[in-house]
């Protein structure tokens, strides 16, 4: 699963669902941020959503022809650019699942597994939920 | 199971592909349950790929639990 085309919406409950989760992993001060730097933190790019910590110095998610693409400098972070991608693109097909399921009248939850799985069940009918 | 209540179960596993299994549904609605998800995944701006359907048997009787689906 691809991400082709990034929704403003579903991009902030993607980072607010990060920010609570790596909150969860032991980082500190976990928050969003529409900057961050690139090239050693010389190059502050702006992103339609980044991520920042105490240990984290910062990714983000830019736009570039059209497509969404990852951003940020892992030198000496407490977490590599493609930890944060592989983190990032699960939880958004996560969040955009749950979208997708309660827009088609299902209750949804979601957890996520070891080994950055995440899991979401959509249930609807009678009888449930009373 | 006649309880008349439909159950969607989604992984996305640790490369990212999706696994879709249903439950509740009768005869092919699980085959178009999970269509019009995808159809609301592609809006949404996910590239979807089948990779492969496995139709339980259940299916091809009166189905309950007829669908598991595959998505890289």
């Amino acid at each position: 699963m691809k991400i082709k085309a990034v929704n403003e919406q579903l991009l902030k409950q993607t980072m607010d669902s990060l920010v609570k989760f790596l909150a969860t992993q032991g980082f500190t001060n976990v928050r969003i941020t529409d900057k961050v730097g690139d090239f050693y933190a010389r190059d502050i790019r702006n992103v339609i959503a980044g991520i920042q910590a105490d240990d984290i110095r910062g990714f983000g998610i830019a736009i570039q022809n059209g497509q969404p693409i990852i951003i940020g400098d892992d030198y000496a972070q407490g977490l590599t650019i493609q930890n944060f991608t592989k983190m990032f693109e699960n939880f958004y097909t996560a969040v955009t699942m749950q979208a997708a399921l309660k827009a088609m009248g299902y209750q949804v939850n979601a957890t996520v597994l070891p080994k950055m799985e995440i899991a979401v069940r959509g249930i609807k009918g009678s009888g449930y939920g009373v | 199971m006649s309880s008349g209540y439909k159950r969607i179960d989604i992984k996305v596993d640790e490369h990212g592909k999706v696994h879709l299994d249903t439950s509740g549904f009768s005869g092919d609605s699980c085959v178009k349950e999970a269509e019009k998800l995808i159809a609301l995944l592609q809006q949404a701006g996910l590239d979807v790929n089948t990779e492969q359907v496995k139709l339980k048997e259940s299916y091809y009787a009166k189905a309950e639990s007829c669908v598991e689906v595959k998505r890289q």
